[in-house]
This record gives structure tokens, C-alpha cells and sequence, in this order.
């Protein structure tokens, strides 16, 4: 057990870049920022290291500690935990909801939803609940996978890029930033929000340096599926796509022979989402854990079962 | 005759050599080769030796029991006590005064020398069974390295075990299993290396072992394994007297078995899975590409039938044009959905893998001919099934066959994964390998994690999983060791 | 226990359900896989849509023959649907590599066409788009684009295009992200070669098409000069001999404005190469032609057209900011009045020397 844990900085760095790729690649808000995504983009990868550099410390701080005998630490504890894992289950809804929008909407078109989504979820809950040991390695392994994945990709794309679409363009007054930017900060920086609690609960000590690093490194991948897509594209075109990163890998081709390299695409966010959804569940657990410890146990196969529910009312 | 041998029978022979006698004759009144050979002794001592024919070997019995015996001077001291010090040139003779020891004792082989007076027996080595020999593993053969193996007898096994581990360290402890069958169970590790709760942890389980009759190891490991229910292997198996050395050598357990060749080692990683006896003695350029091709032949056995019923049903748009053409023009008249041809080739599959192992070999051009013209022609010749969906299971098949010890794993994998795929497309696969990754990752054996080599990405964590590096690279002994350093000093080779 | 049934059910499932007909599973004979796609005018002011179809032979060693389905419709929807509901099996158009635009479709239907294309799992963006006077005439000559011996026309524009030199993007995406207003959607021509070989197509030059307004065609000749004027051409591609018989190696242009912000002009300056070093006078000539040839385009589209179809506004957006936002709202007007100074200087390959 200590070997592991004196061992994992790499596992742990992996997760965190997988958690950070999640859904975003599906939900990025092309049409919401238009022409200024790239700028916008790399505004919100400097901020997503916020939570791993000044909400890290302070879970820690709130979190790890024992709570019994101090009141006052008890009810902050309470008041930071318990609304930060209300949302990590809300993230585990929508990062399940992405991905079989994307899914049913683009891999399998008429077929299969319910199904799918059983088995999605049954996957969340089981890497929710299995030890840390578990889900470190599935991180690594997904973790090289996507990696190899992305950058076959984008080396594969370059002959489609066109230079003349890129453009880094910050936007130009205090009003156009903020009507772009609490898209992103909903969409990435309350999510690393539930990663820095994880990790707080469940990394070891000294994690911070596989959250800042692990943040990065996600974001480098994104990085390199975003600019994919512009070179491709263009901002404007790719605005009006549904799911752009996915048509930018659809029109690849190697050669005479090796078309419709997609297929790769679908794993990297199937892996992506898989575990954004488990890391969230598995926050909830811990978050909720901590002041409820016997009712955090039956939490991930509940969610799992609500989550289900509405999937099927939906 | 009393239907199990147990140690809690005390019963002891008497100093009358009548009675005694007579006793051994009611037990073993209805075994035909139970012999008595009554011998007075120069001495004047009245003995009788108890032996079953065909056990023993007459000549040791001739010339180290019976002719010492009638030889013999008159005896000073203790009958018993003289027999044994002075007279037989038996190299093993022990005293024994419990009837089970020596019933015991009689039915492993041994002769028992009983005599007038002597309220004791002496149980005298003289086994002369015949055992099959040293001969190479006919499921573990090696292109270059040792071709030993080990046979039924556990104490030639032992001896060939021993003339690899030259080293006091070594340590065989014995237990005996089986109600009927008595079977002798030894547990062999190296003191230095193995580590202690380990140890104890097998023996326990071994302890644990009630059953009527241990034939052969596999009795045992799946009794004592840690998953019972799961299709793949936490204890690992082998015929080979070095990779059991080798497996010591990295602090691991054997459990020997007498009455099969086969030996347990534990625990068992998931990556052993993958390594072949010989990786060892070639060169790692060559032993790593084997490795790798394993790994991913395990990829390929596995996935490859479920991602290609998956693309053909679900996602023709992944396919190249040409060959989506001719899978349409292959399956043209083909009376059965992709799926059912797809389960029918792989119960075919299995079918002419079983005939294969177990037919005579003279009937193997008769299988040849029969899965090579009958399956691979005549059936796609006549549109039961597709030249496409043949191939996709052929690679897998003899995919497979380059991981034998995956052999029953990867049947039920690849089903599960090919179901998954006839429901939920590429989505399904991918859940498929995730559950098949969760199972792995949840394998324990023996309390330690089947695959502790992720828990340590580093080079000597990895060194001897996906590929092989030289042995001066080699530095330290598998993670779950607790003396991790196997070399010495700064060796770097030459 | 109770886990262990659960977990088998959990396993039984894709078992029991593997026999339920999935609404997205189809066995590839029971789909028609579109290989090339043709839309005109109708006469009722719809479109109609002609599908080029492989169909599969019994024997393994035939080729698939192309089969044409065509429907007309309001809409692209309408017409596919009254395709489909004659057929028994299912269209599958994700393999379509092969657009055909034929001649009169207005601005919005093939806006419609462009969202056909891009909605869910359509037609895939990387399909050529090409122009023929009829699209279905086209499809209807017979194995243009067999996918068994690969895309003919693709093919063909490609070899064209290499020769030529012409680097004109006309892959779904790479229009729709060109695409603004007032900008032209440039396409390959072909035309049937003739009632002598209908199975034939031959590379007509390129076709402009501009908002609400007659197409512009251009011959193989003048679509070259027409991709040096609007920075399209590659010449390091194209094939030795080319046009004319040189080779263009660099154009070098430039775009500005006079001191007071009048007088816009483009100048070009086209180096060429020639396989020999040719005698001077025959050099003076050819590079007279080309001269002629560049100015003349120039000159005659911008009459055909009254606006600017060679981008020269982008031009000057990119190489001067600054002056484009100041010439920006009189460019109309800029334009009408420009001077093109074209200059030419062909170089023999060997030498290096004139």
C-alpha cells in the first residue's frame, strides 16, 4: 500500500488530465464565443489551475482534519462539502447526459439509448466504488490511450491545416469577457472545483503538484483537439457544427486506404466522460462521507439508479 | 479396512507379532497384492515383512531386508532398536508405534518390519513404483534453455528443484490432503524472499482443504484461490523445475503436489500470463517482440470479432468503401444475421480446438483436411457464411493460441465482447473492454494485486511486463517482493 | 449471492437482448451505400436528386455496377424520401464522395444542400464538390465514381488540378468555412465527353458561383490564370511541361493603393520554368501570352461580374490592415478602376539563365 501511494504521482497526474478533458470536447460552447474561442480557450486553461492552486490547499485544509470537538470548522466543512457534492452529482448527470447525447446522436442514431446508458452508468458506479488503486490504473491506461489518440490526430490533420484560420484574438473589453466568460467558468472551472475535492480526499498528501500538472497536461489536450479543429475549420465554421472536433477527425485520411478515423475520437471521450462521471461520483461519496458514512456508501449505486430514472423519463 | 487414514486413530501394534499380523490382515483382507513375508533371523527373532507387491522394489527388498535379516547376529539390547541400527542396509528407516503410520507407510510403498516382542514397527524405504521419467512438458516446450519437467513422483520433483536451488534457504514443508487419497502437499518457498504472511496465508488455505481426494494440483488451486468465480488465473501453473526455481527466486510460493507434474506457484500476476519459458534464455530483442506480439494478440483474440461485427452492423461508415463492398457481396444469400454467423464460427472455432487436443495424432491430417476444405471452403463456397466474418475469427483464433494460459478466459471475453457489440455497436465494445479491465484490475492473488506493474509505471516496474529488458537492466524482484534487490553492485553489462 | 445474481443477470442481458432488433443495426446487403450525389433544378422550382448506387454481383470477382435512383421533391428531404420509398434497403450516404451542382440551383437550395450534408450523419464533409450543366446526365454516364476501381472524378480533378497547378478547395468543409458574403463559391466543371464516350468526364475548368447571380465559367486555361490572380496556385505540384509548356515556379503579388488612397492596383510577378532553355524571341512571345492571358481574365471578369471575384479585398485585408479599413466602405468603386500590372520571366530549368 505505501508503495502505491509514494508511486502515484503519475497515475494521479493522468486522472486529473482525463477529468479535465471530460465532456469539454462535447460541450465546448463553439457558438457561444465564437471567433474568439482560441483566445477564450486559453483564458479558461489559465484559470482552470485556480482551483488546483487556491481551492486545493483550502479543502485540505477544511476537509482532511477532524471535524469532531470544533463546531466552527465542522459547519464551514459542511457548508464548502456538502454544496460542492450536491454539484459533483450534477456533473456526474450531465457528464452522462454528453455523452449519450453524443452517442445516440452521432455513433449509434436510433438504437440503443436506455441500454447504453445502463451500461455507461454501471461502469461510473463500479469505478465510483472500486479502491483508488483501481481507478489510478484505468486512469493511466486510458490516459496513454487518449494521449496517442490526440496526438495521431492532430499529426494525421496537418495536412489539412490552414494557417490563415488561426488567430489568437482576447476579447477587447471588459464587457465582451464577461459575456463570454461565465460559459467557461460553468463549464470548466466549477468542475476542476469537484477535482480539487477528490483529490483533497483521496490523493495523497502533496497531490497538488498531479492536480496543477495533471490540469495542464488536460488542457494541453485540449489544446491540441481545439486547434484541430480551428485549423481546420475555422472559428466561424466550426461555430456552426454540432460536434466539431469529431467532423474535424471525420474528413482525416492516411493515405489511399485508412479513412474515417473517428473511431479514435469516439474513445477518447467515452474514456473522458467515463471519467469525469466517476471521479464526480466518487467525490460525492467522499464529500458526503465525511459528516454521513454510512448512508455515503449506498450513494453511488442511488445516483446511479436516479440518474437512470431520469435518463429514462428523459 | 478403515476407509480414510487419520492421524487421530491411535491404535498402536501390540509386542505380539500374532496379533499384530492379524490386524494387518483384517484391514487389508481385500487387497490382493498385500503380501507377508515371515522371516526368522539369524538372531532368532521371529519378524514378518509387510509389503504391497508391485509398490516395493524386490531387489532393495531381497537384498536390504531379507537377506541382512536372516544374516543377521544375535541381537543385543532392544529387538526393535538393534533392527534398525544394526542389521538392514535400508538407507530410511524410521520407528513408528501408531497403526496409521504404518498403514501409511505400506500404501506410499514402504515395507514394514514387524517383529516378535517389539511393540513398534520399522517402516523401511523401499519404494519401486515406476514413475514416467524426465521428459520435456509437451504444453511447455522451448526452442532454447532446459527441456527438464517434472513427473507424478513429488520427491524426484523435489530433487530436480533442489539440484536448481543449491541454497539451504530453501524450504519444503509437507502436509497431507485428501481423506482417501492422503495425498502428500508440499509447500516450497525460499526463507529470505518469501515473505512470512504469505507463507502462512497458503498454508492456512491448504489447511483449510477438506475434500475427499487431491489427483492433481488443480484440486487444489481452485480451492484455495482468491476469486473463485472469475475466468482467469490467480494461481499460476507449470511442468517446468526452472521456472519453478525462477518463481521462488522472486519470492513466490510453489505448491508441489505429489501424483502430477503439474506445480502452483503464487501469487500470480497478470502480466504471467503473457510470459512464455523461454522469454528468459533469448535474447530480449527477441524475447520483448514475443512479448509485445502477445499483448497484443490478447487485444486481438479478444476485440477483433466484436469490433468487426460492431463496424459491419452498426457503423459501415468506419469501413473503407472497398471493403464494405465486398463484405456486402461476401454476405449476399448468407441465410444467418452477422451475429449468429459470428457465434456459429466461434463455437466451430472451439470445436476443432477441442478435437484438436484431444484426437490421436494419427487423425491429424483428418482434421486438417476437415476444418481446412470442409469450414474454410465448402462452407463459404456455399453462402453459410462470409469470407470476411471466416477471417475476422480465424485471426482471432490463432491469435489466441499465442496465449495459452488465457486459453479459458479469452472464450468467454471474446463472447461477452461480441454480444456487447450485436447490442450497443462501438460503444458497446469499448464498455466490454472496460468491464474486461475492471475484472483484471480487481484480481488479487493471495492478498497482492494482479497487476501491481501499473501500480509502479516506473522502468523497473515495467521492465519485465510489455517487453523484456536485458537482464543487467533487471536490478530489483517483482513489486510485491519485500527483498526487492536481486542484483548486486552497478552492473550495466558490457 | 444475491450479488452473484445480479452481476449473471447484468451478463445475461446483452445475451437475451442480442436477438431484439436494434433500430441502428443493419446487415451491409440490406443498405444501399451512395456513392456519388446529384442535385438540379426541377421544373417546379424543387430539386431533384439523383443517387449513384454500387450494386453488388452475385460473383465475387465482378465489380460492383453503379445502378442511378433519382426523386424530386420540394425540398432535398422530399425528393430522398420519394427515393427511398421506392427502394427495399436502406440509404447509407457516409461513403457519398462525390457532390454534383448542377446548373440554376439558387443560393438557397444549396444552402439546403450544404445542410443536408451537415446534418447528423449525412453526407461526410470531406466529399468533392463538382459542377456539370446536368448533374444527373453527369451521374447518369455510368462508372464516374466506381468506388471498386476509387473515385473517378475525384480522381480526375486531382490529376488535373496537379497538372495545372490549381489548389482549388471544394470539399464540403473547405467551402462552408470559406464561405462569406459576397464571396464566390468556386467549383470544378465537368462535362460529359460526348455522346462517343458517355462514360467519360472531362475537366471543364471552374465554375464561380456568386449570390443571386449568373455563374461565371471559366476554361482550363483561363482557371489558372484566374489561380495565380487569387493565390491558388501551386506550382511546385504541378507536373513538369504544365501549361503552355512552363512551369510556373513563383508569382510574387502584391496589392496597394496609390498615395491618396486612390489607384488601387495588383501587381503580379510570375517567374516560370522551362524544361529548355528556349530561344529569346519564343520566350518574349510566351511570356507575352501569359501577360495577355493573366490581363485579359482580369479584365473580362471584372466586366462580367461588376465585383470582386478574386478576393483582392481579402488580400489587402491581410497584408495591410490599416489601409483596408480605410479603403474598406469605397472598395466597390476601388476595384472598377484597378490596375493590374502583370510581369513575367521564364527561366531555363538547367541553367538557371535566362
Amino acid at each position: 500500500m505505501r508503495r502505491h501511494q509514494t508511486g502515484s504521482g503519475l497515475h494521479k497526474t493522468a486522472l486529473a488530465a482525463l477529468f479535465t478533458v471530460g465532456n469539454t470536447l462535447i460541450r465546448y460552447p463553439w457558438r457561444s464565443v465564437g471567433p474568439d474561442m482560441l483566445g477564450l480557450f486559453l483564458l479558461s486553461a489559465v484559470g482552470a489551475l485556480i482551483p488546483a492552486l487556491c481551492l486545493y490547499p483550502l479543502f485540505c485544509r477544511l476537509l482532511r482534519r477532524r471535524l469532531s470537538g470544533r463546531r466552527g470548522r465542522l459547519c464551514l466543512a459542511a457548508a464548502l462539502a456538502l454544496p460542492l457534492g450536491a454539484y459533483a452529482l450534477f456533473c456526474v448527470w450531465r457528464s452522462c447526459g454528453d455523452y449519450l447525447n453524443f452517442a445516440s446522436g452521432l455513433i449509434l442514431p436510433d438504437s440503443g439509448r436506455l441500454l447504453l446508458a445502463l451500461g455507461f452508468l454501471g461502469c461510473v458506479v463500479w469505478l465510483s466504488r472500486v479502491s483508488g488503486q483501481g481507478l489510478d490504473a484505468f486512469s493511466l491506461v486510458c490516459f496513454v490511450c487518449v494521449l496517442a489518440c490526440v496526438l495521431a490526430l492532430f499529426c494525421f490533420g496537418i495536412p489539412h491545416f490552414r494557417p490563415e484560420y488561426f488567430g489568437v484574438r482576447l476579447p477587447g473589453s471588459a464587457a465582451e469577457l464577461a459575456g463570454s466568460l461565465p460559459v467557461l467558468l460553468w463549464e470548466s472551472f466549477l468542475p476542476l472545483a469537484v477535482l480539487s475535492g477528490y483529490f483533497a480526499l483521496a490523493a495523497p498528501r502533496r497531490g497538488e503538484r498531479a492536480l496543477a500538472g495533471g490540469t495542464a497536461v488536460g488542457c494541453g489536450i485540449l489544446l491540441l483537439c481545439v486547434l484541430q479543429t480551428l485549423l481546420t475549420f475555422g472559428a466561424s465554421y466550426a461555430a456552426e457544427l454540432r460536434y466539431p472536433y469529431s467532423f474535424a477527425v471525420r474528413i482525416l485520411s492516411v493515405g489511399q486506404y485508412f479513412f474515417r478515423l473517428e473511431g479514435f475520437s469516439y474513445l477518447l471521450d467515452y474514456a473522458a466522460c467515463l471519467l469525469r462521471a466517476a471521479v464526480c461520483l466518487a467525490a460525492a461519496r467522499r464529500l458526503l462521507g465525511r459528516f454521513f458514512p454510512r448512508l455515503a456508501r449506498w450513494l453511488p449505486p442511488a445516483a446511479g439508479t436516479v440518474i437512470f430514472g431520469i435518463f429514462c423519463l428523459g | 479396512m478403515p476407509a480414510v487414514i487419520t492421524d487421530r486413530d491411535a491404535r498402536t501394534v501390540s509386542g505380539s507379532l500374532e496379533e499384530s499380523l492379524a490386524l494387518f490382515r483384517e484391514i487389508f483382507s481385500l487387497d490382493a497384492t498385500f503380501r507377508q513375508r515371515e522371516v526368522r533371523s539369524g538372531a532368532g527373532v521371529r519378524c514378518c515383512l509387510l509389503y504391497l507387491d508391485g509398490m516395493v522394489s524386490s531387489e532393495l527388498v531381497n537384498q536390504s531386508i531379507v537377506r541382512p535379516l536372516i544374516l543377521a547376529a544375535p541381537a543385543e539390547g532392544d529387538v526393535a532398536d538393534w533392527m534398525e541400527h544394526q542389521v538392514l542396509y535400508a538407507n530410511d528407516v524410521a520407528r513408528k508405534e501408531k497403526l496409521s503410520d504404518l498403514l501409511r507407510g505400506i500404501l506410499y510403498g514402504d515395507s514394514v518390519l514387524l517383529m516378535e516382542g517389539a511393540a513398534c514397527g520399522l517402516v523401511i524405504n523401499s519404494k519401486g513404483w515406476r514413475t514416467r521419467g524426465i521428459s520435456e512438458p509437451g504444453n511447455e516446450t522451448v526452442q532454447q534453455g532446459p527441456r527438464e519437467g517434472f513427473d507424478e513422483a513429488a520427491m524426484l520433483n523435489l530433487a530436480q528443484l533442489r539440484r536448481k536451488l543449491l541454497t539451504p534457504d530453501l524450504c519444503i514443508e509437507m502436509l497431507r490432503l485428501g481423506r482417501r487419497t492422503d495425498t502428500m502437499v508440499f509447500v516450497c518457498y525460499l526463507h529470505s524472499l518469501a515473505a512470512p504472511q504469505l507463507v502462512r496465508q497458503v498454508k492456512e488455505r491448504l489447511a483449510a482443504v477438506d475434500i475427499d481426494g487431491v489427483l492433481d494440483s488443480n484440486y487444489l488451486n481452485e480451492l484455495i484461490r482468491d476469486r473463485r468465480h472469475s475466468v482467469f488465473k490467480t494461481c499460476g501453473s507449470t511442468e517446468r523445475p526452472d521456472v519453478v526455481a525462477a518463481k521462488l527466486l522472486e519470492g513466490r510460493v510453489a505448491v508441489m503436489v505429489d501424483g502430477t507434474p503439474v506445480v502452483l506457484t503464487v501469487p500470480y500476476l497478470f502480466s504471467e500470463n503473457f510470459q512464455s519459458d523461454e522469454d528468459y534464455y533469448l535474447s530480449f530483442w527477441v524475447s520483448s517482440v514475443g512479448r509485445a506480439l502477445r499483448y497484443f494478440c490478447f487485444l486481438v483474440t479478444v476485440a477483433l470479432p466484436a469490433f468487426y461485427l460492431a463496424l459491419l452492423t452498426f457503423h459501415q461508415r468506419l469501413l473503407p468503401t472497398f471493403l464494405l463492398l465486398s463484405a456486402a457481396q461476401s454476405r449476399a444469400g448468407v441465410p444467418f444475421s452477422s451475429l449468429v454467423e459470428c457465434l456459429l464460427l466461434l463455437l466451430l472455432l472451439e470445436i476443432l480446438k477441442e478435437t484438436g487436443a484431444r484426437m490421436p495424432p494419427n487423425l491429424g491430417h483428418t482434421l486438417s483436411i476437415v476444418g481446412g476444405l470442409v469450414v474454410g471452403q465448402a462452407a463459404v463456397e456455399a453462402r453459410l457464411v462470409s469470407a470476411p466474418m471466416l477471417i475476422a475469427v480465424a485471426v482471432s483464433g490463432i491469435a489466441g493460441l499465442m496465449i495459452p494460459r488465457l486459453r479459458g478466459a479469452v472464450f468467454y471475453l471474446r463472447l461477452g465482447m461480441v454480444l456487447l457489440a450485436a447490442v450497443l455497436g462501438l460503444p458497446g465494445c469499448f464498455l466490454g473492454l472496460t468491464l474486461i479491465f475492471a475484472r483484471i484490475v480487481g484480481l488479487s492473488s493471495f492478498g497482492i494485486s494482479c497487476v501491481g506493474s501499473l501500480e509502479e509505471p516506473t522502468v523497473q516496474g515495467l521492465k519485465d511486463t510489455v517487453v523484456r529488458l536485458p537482464w543487467w537492466m533487471m536490478k530489483t524482484r517483482p513489486v510485491f517482493n519485500r527483498n526487492r534487490r536481486r542484483q548486486g553492485g552497478g552492473g550495466k553489462g558490457r | 449471492m444475491r450479488r452473484t445474481a445480479v452481476l449473471s443477470l447484468l451478463l445475461a442481458l446483452p445475451l437475451l437482448l442480442a436477438g431484439c432488433r436494434a433500430g441502428g443495426r443493419s446487415e451491409p446487403e440490406q443498405i444501399y451505400l451512395v456513392s456519388a450525389v446529384g442535385f438540379d433544378p426541377d421544373s417546379n422550382g424543387g430539386v431533384r436528386l439523383s443517387l449513384e448506387v454500387p450494386l453488388t454481383r452475385e460473383s465475387a470477382d465482378e465489380s460492383p455496377a453503379p445502378a442511378l435512383f433519382t426523386g424530386e421533391g420540394g425540398t432535398v428531404e422530399e425528393a430522398l424520401r420519394q427515393i427511398a420509398a421506392g427502394l427495399g434497403r436502406r440509404l447509407l450516404f457516409s461513403h457519398c464522395a462525390l457532390l454534383v451542382l448542377g446548373d440554376g440551383l439558387s443560393r438557397e437550395q444549396m444552402e439546403a444542400i450544404f445542410g443536408f450534408a451537415e446534418s447528423g450523419v449525412t453526407l461526410p464533409l470531406a466529399a468533392q464538390v463538382i459542377a456539370a450543366p446536368d448533374a444527373g446526365a453527369l451521374l447518369r454516364g455510368g462508372s464516374l465514381s466506381t468506388p471498386a476501381a476509387g473515385y473517378d472524378v475525384p480522381g480526375i480533378f486531382r490529376q488535373v488540378s496537379g497538372s495545372l497547378g490549381l489548389d482549388v478547395r471544394c470539399r464540403i468543409y473547405e467551402l462552408r468555412a470559406d464561405a462569406s458574403p459576397g464571396r464566390p463559391v468556386v467549383l470544378p466543371l465537368f462535362r460529359a465527353a460526348g455522346e462517343d464516350a458517355p462514360e467519360a468526364a472531362v475537366f471543364g475548368g471552374l465554375r464561380l458561383l456568386r449570390e443571386g447571380k449568373p455563374a461565371l465559367e471559366l476554361s482550363p486555361e483561363q482557371s489558372v490564370w484566374y489561380a495565380m490572380l487569387t493565390d491558388r496556385y501551386d506550382g511546385e505540384n504541378g507536373s513538369p511541361g504544365g501549361l503552355l509548356g512552363v512551369r510556373l515556379r513563383g508569382v510574387k503579388s502584391e496589392i496597394g493603393a496609390g498615395r491618396s488612397g486612390e489607384d488601387l492596383w495588383l501587381s503580379l510577378a510570375l517567374r516560370m520554368e522551362a524544361a529548355d532553355r528556349l530561344p529569346a524571341g519564343e520566350a518574349d512571345a510566351l511570356c507575352a501570352r501569359i501577360e495577355e492571358g493573366v490581363r485579359g481574365l482580369f479584365l473580362s471578369l471584372r466586366e462580367q461580374a461588376g465585383e470582386d471575384v478574386f478576393l483582392l479585398g481579402d488580400r489587402l485585408a491581410r497584408q495591410d490592415a490599416a489601409l483596408w479599413q480605410e479603403l474598406a466602405p469605397d472598395f466597390a468603386r476601388l476595384f472598377a478602376g484597378a490596375e493590374l500590372r502583370v510581369s513575367c520571366e521564364i527561366r531555363a530549368k538547367e541553367s538557371g539563365n535566362r
